[in-house]
């Protein structure tokens, strides 16, 4: 064998050899476990936590700045009247009990 | 509970179904009818909901519902048109923060909507895995794994990455390889 070959299936080694460590780091990060992960393609990149972090900060800036947009006055108004009409309706239902 | 204590539970909830709604159709115009239809069917099915549990999750359910199988058609008509919210939402916070939260909407916006709509109430919203597998009719694991293709989609995206200190692991790096070489903070 070419030295050449030599080091490349000593990295393959050094690879196997730390696979259960990488294993438990995958278990971590990823949601799924390692084996469903490699049926989908796009599993298989495990994302620095870091950009995790990123994205989650990115997520919640992006909703809660949906969150505390101000609320229009329609559905305060389509509610008080849900509100009123089922007042009204139980009031003429109790009329209608009583008469 | 009472007619008055439901009507509370409701309006508290505003502000986030027309936050899901938006991430959800991509148009703040089509948000508002969607929340609308959504506390109208809310309203109406009153007797249904079971004190005691998620509010949120019951309404997020029937909005969700609303969505598919009314608002899907029209919500792309809305962005082929208009563009969506993303280009348009005026945003707060410093001038930086407001380029990065546009450019990450756009990204979002860029998902397929089974990724969205999970990473959305998983990420943002407060709801468990567990409600999220139940609003959407699937497994926790398919929820799991959309949530994961859903934030290697955003890193592509947005061209994140950045493993250096973690040595040089094949499916680690790939990532970082498919993302470019700019790092987070960039």
């Amino acid at each position: 064998m070419c030295p050449e070959l030599h080091a490349v299936r000593g990295g393959l080694d050094r690879q196997n050899a730390g696979a259960p460590m990488e294993r438990g780091i995958m278990n971590l990060m990823n949601a799924d476990p390692p084996e469903a992960a490699r049926a989908e393609p796009d599993d298989e990149a495990v994302l620095d936590p870091r950009v995790q972090e990123s994205i989650g900060r990115s997520l919640k800036a992006h909703y809660d700045d949906l969150v505390n947009a101000p609320i229009p006055d329609r559905f305060l108004v389509l509610l008080a009247q849900l509100e009123a009409t089922e007042r009204r309706l139980r009031t003429e239902g109790d009329a209608d009990e009583r008469s | 509970m009472s007619a008055a204590d439901f009507k509370d539970g409701l309006i508290a909830e505003i502000p986030n179904l027309r936050a899901f709604a938006a991430s959800l159709s991509g148009s703040m115009q089509l948000a508002d009818d969607l929340v609308q239809d959504t506390l109208l069917k809310a309203w109406g099915n009153a007797d249904k909901f079971q004190p005691g549990t998620s509010l949120r999750a019951w309404l997020f359910t029937i909005l969700r519902n609303t969505y598919y199988s009314l608002y899907r058609k029209r919500g792309r008509e809305v962005q082929d048109s208009e563009g969506t919210y993303a280009d348009r939402l005026a945003t707060h916070g410093n001038q930086e923060s407001h380029l990065d939260l546009a450019d990450f909407r756009k990204a979002l916006a860029k998902l397929p909507e089974e990724q969205r709509e999970v990473l959305i109430m998983v990420g943002a919203t407060g709801l468990s895995y567990e409600e999220t597998a139940e609003i959407c009719g699937v497994a926790i694991g398919t929820i799991k794994s959309r949530v994961n293709r859903a934030r290697a989609r955003l890193a592509e995206l947005l061209s994140i990455g950045g493993v250096d200190d973690l040595g040089p692991d094949r499916r680690i790096t790939a990532a970082v390889q498919r993302a470019g070489p700019e790092t987070v903070g960039s």
